[in-house]
């Protein structure tokens, strides 16, 4: 019989038999007693030993500094990467995170040059080796790194596990397993080999163990939104999209703006479009980028899940509002009067209030207010609008914005 | 119908993946009973296909007669490709016309009547494949084919450099390649890094967009040219012959030999040599190349930078005791034309 366990963003463990609805919430001592029971039922794993907890991951500064990456807030994070790594030169997922960042800089060359230098300056380092291992393109180079840090220090995890990626690129998954295994020898909380084996489980429709693994690794690092994206991915796998839900509110949370989560939360709202599931995934898009400016991802983003629920929501209405809230000038007028044509827009908002355009004038007010408010709404403007839902045959429309904002000229006297 | 065919697609491409010994009569044979049983459409004449010896076959789909698979196809502006490669399984795609068939005569053509040029989007049929999978054109007997499902998000894609900050675009334009010593590390392709979006970037530049259209319509331009030293069979024994030795008698070994002729014409003939080279480096892999558009490109690569080594110092941009690799956006287009029509 296997149980069915699962973590959620309280760190309170539920435990549920297959079929049955009663779940019992463990939290601390007991949950980990559960888990090390559960542990002892999967196969080839001799990860759960919990007495070694993961190390350079969680110290509370490199926690500090992925939260931070996490958010965007990628030059704050760069500079405290580079306080630790100074106070710590070998702190191998610190150096991890400060070449992701170099990378995107597109430093390909002076990244290699750097830490062909490290390995230089510590030549019997084996985090130095993976590193420059994980920086090298062919997977010869880079089991060759990865080898030599394993030959260096057999205790760390990072060269075993770069051995494990490099075989699960080449296809050889069982390969993958046993570097998998020795690095988690090595150190039993280490992150991304827990992550890699969760992933093979995953793909080999091993379900409850990838799960019991992902469940681990979720108390360990609650706060990487890989993780909780992992977790949404496997519970999408077994039609649990509840908990894929729940799992992608985690990972927004986390990172409010991560293209994947998104990505899976447009899905997952596609998928139940007419379901309770379907609304809740929809509004946590919303939510998911009202936390931030506008960018053009959320745009497209907000504009597909407008597609999905052409019914309920508000989106467009929201977005304008969104970017008056946070002052963005430049992107409400190119939202207000480039993206959508005019026409659509209010389109819109009638199938919303059906043909009762009194409701649709507070609306209209509500807008040119705050875009006076803001600044950037003047009389050309307002009469730009009115010109254009004149042309779209919205006359009513054009007539409130003449009224409304006292405009003058031919065209206005037209209206008036 | 159209979902009938893909499930059919997918079936025998799983079934054939197992085993390879339906052939592309029969594949066409489904096909016909599909379009029959769920249309009431008849396709009682023979299917016009092409073949090459130890490559594989291909249904002609230059040919739209009424009572014939693409004669049906051809009344919703649809055309269908279907074809095998000699040891895998069968093949096909279905699109939507946007543009064409338009009769063209590209620079250097060597006989009298054009070739075929068809531009499609909607792809209502796909296979998973390499070969008529996400590619973004094919060319087959004289008619080449765009696919702008795959190319305008591929577009799209390396679009982006637009939006690179300054300081990404120095590191991508002015970065200091890694030294090399000798001729192999000159010639090395085991480390690219970011010479891929350099070359993108340095196309973008010099065009003020990327001209990705011209490069597959010259890529597969390059198909039809090169077809011309095979076809008909009768006349071109003896470099047939050698195709299929250098190609390791394989047909992806063969179908790299032509991959890597096309890219070359590309690299001579596009707006952008850049942007064609840029490709070639795009395709390297971190393990052996799989497929013939990788295996061809990275050959073609091979020899760009062997040509390009020999000539090093009189491109005074280039750093002699640096990776060539790194440094090929500082060719100019006329340097790259150049270097390719020396390979």
């Amino acid at each position: 019989m296997w149980f069915e366990l699962t973590v959620d963003r309280k760190n309170i463990m539920l435990l549920s038999l297959p079929g049955k609805r009663k779940k019992c919430q463990a939290r601390g001592g007991l949950g980990l007693w559960v888990l090390l029971v559960l542990g002892s039922f999967l196969p080839s794993c001799s990860i759960y030993d919990l007495e070694h907890g993961p190390k350079e991951e969680v110290d509370p500064d490199f926690v500090e500094i992925t939260r931070l990456l996490q958010r965007g807030d990628s030059e704050e994070a760069e500079q405290r990467l580079q306080v630790l790594i100074r106070q710590r030169p070998l702190h191998v997922a610190a150096h991890r995170e400060m070449q992701k960042l170099r990378l995107a800089r597109f430093e390909n060359f002076d990244l290699i040059r750097d830490y062909r230098a490290l390995c230089t300056e510590l030549p019997d380092s084996a985090g130095a080796r993976y590193l420059l291992g994980r920086l090298l393109f062919k997977y010869d180079a880079q089991k060759r790194g990865f080898n030599r840090a394993v030959a260096l220090d057999p205790g760390d995890p990072w060269g075993h596990y770069g051995l494990a990626w490099v075989a699960a690129g080449q296809g050889e998954v069982d390969v993958s397993f046993s570097h998998i295994n020795y690095a988690l020898a090595a150190q039993p909380g280490h992150n991304w080999s827990r992550y890699l084996l969760t992933r093979h489980l995953m793909s080999q429709a091993r379900f409850v163990e990838a799960r019991g693994v992902l469940t681990l690794l979720l108390k360990d690092y609650p706060h990487l939104h890989v993780n909780w994206i992992l977790m949404a991915r496997l519970s999408q796998m077994e039609g649990k999209y509840a908990q894929e839900l729940d799992a992608l509110e985690g990972a927004l949370a986390i990172s409010p703006e991560n293209q994947e989560a998104r990505g899976l939360l447009l899905a997952l709202a596609k998928n139940q479009r007419d379901t309770a599931l379907g609304f809740l995934a929809r509004d946590l898009g919303k939510k998911s980028v009202k936390a931030k400016n506008l960018s053009e991802n959320d745009r497209a983003f907000l504009l597909e899940l407008e597609a999905i629920d052409a019914r309920h929501s508000h989106t467009l209405r929201d977005l304008a509002i969104m970017t008056l809230r946070h002052g963005k000038k430049g992107s409400q007028r190119t939202l207000l009067y480039g993206e959508f044509d005019p026409k659509d827009y209010f389109q819109h908002w009638r199938s919303l209030y059906g043909s009762h355009s009194h409701h649709l004038k507070p609306v209209l007010g509500k807008l040119g207010s705050d875009l006076e408010k803001a600044g950037s709404f003047q009389p050309r403007d307002a009469l730009h609008w009115a010109e254009r839902f004149a042309r779209a045959g919205l006359v009513d429309y054009a007539q409130y914005l003449v009224e409304h904002f006292d405009l003058e000229g031919p065209f206005a006297s037209r209206l008036h | 119908m159209l979902a009938r065919l893909q499930v059919l697609v997918q079936e025998i491409q799983e079934q054939e993946s197992e085993d390879h010994e339906e052939s592309l009569a029969q594949f066409l044979a489904h096909v016909r009973g599909v379009i029959e049983q769920e249309t009431g459409y008849v396709c009682d004449q023979e299917e016009p296909t092409l073949g090459l010896p130890l490559v594989g076959s291909a249904l002609d789909a230059s040919k739209a007669r009424a009572g014939t698979i693409n004669g049906y196809f051809a009344r919703f502006n649809q055309i269908m490709f279907a074809g095998r490669l000699d040891g895998s399984a069968t093949q096909a795609l279905v699109f939507t016309t946007v543009s064409g068939p338009t009769q063209v005569k590209p620079l250097d053509w060597p006989v009298e009547q054009g070739c075929v040029e068809v531009i499609g989007a909607m792809v209502a049929v796909r296979s998973q494949d390499e070969t008529f999978g996400d590619n973004a054109g094919r060319a087959l007997f004289g008619t080449y084919f765009l696919d702008l499902d795959v190319l305008l998000p591929w577009s799209r894609r390396l679009e982006r450099v637009e939006n690179n900050s300054d300081v990404q675009n120095h590191n991508l334009l002015d970065s200091k390649p890694l030294s090399a010593t000798g001729f192999e590390e000159r010639q090395s392709l085991d480390f690219p890094g970011s010479t891929a979006t350099a070359l993108t970037k340095k196309a973008f530049d010099l065009h003020g967009e990327l001209p990705m259209l011209d490069l597959v319509r010259v890529h597969e331009q390059g198909h039809l040219f090169d077809s011309f030293n095979y076809l008909p069979l009768w006349q071109q024994v003896l470099p047939n012959l050698l195709l299929i030795l250098r190609g390791g008698f394989s047909s992806v070994g063969i179908m790299a030999e032509l991959e890597e002729a096309a890219a070359l014409h590309a690299l001579k003939q596009a707006q952008s040599p850049h942007l064609a080279l840029a490709e070639l480096v795009r395709s390297l892999t971190p393990g052996e190349p799989r497929g013939p558009h990788a295996q061809g490109y990275r050959n073609l690569l091979k020899r760009f930078l062997i040509r390009l080594d020999h000539r090093v110092s009189e491109f005074i941009q280039l750093e002699p005791d640096a990776v060539l690799l790194h440094q090929l956006h500082r060719l100019t287009e006329e340097q790259i034309r150049q270097v390719a029509r020396e390979i």
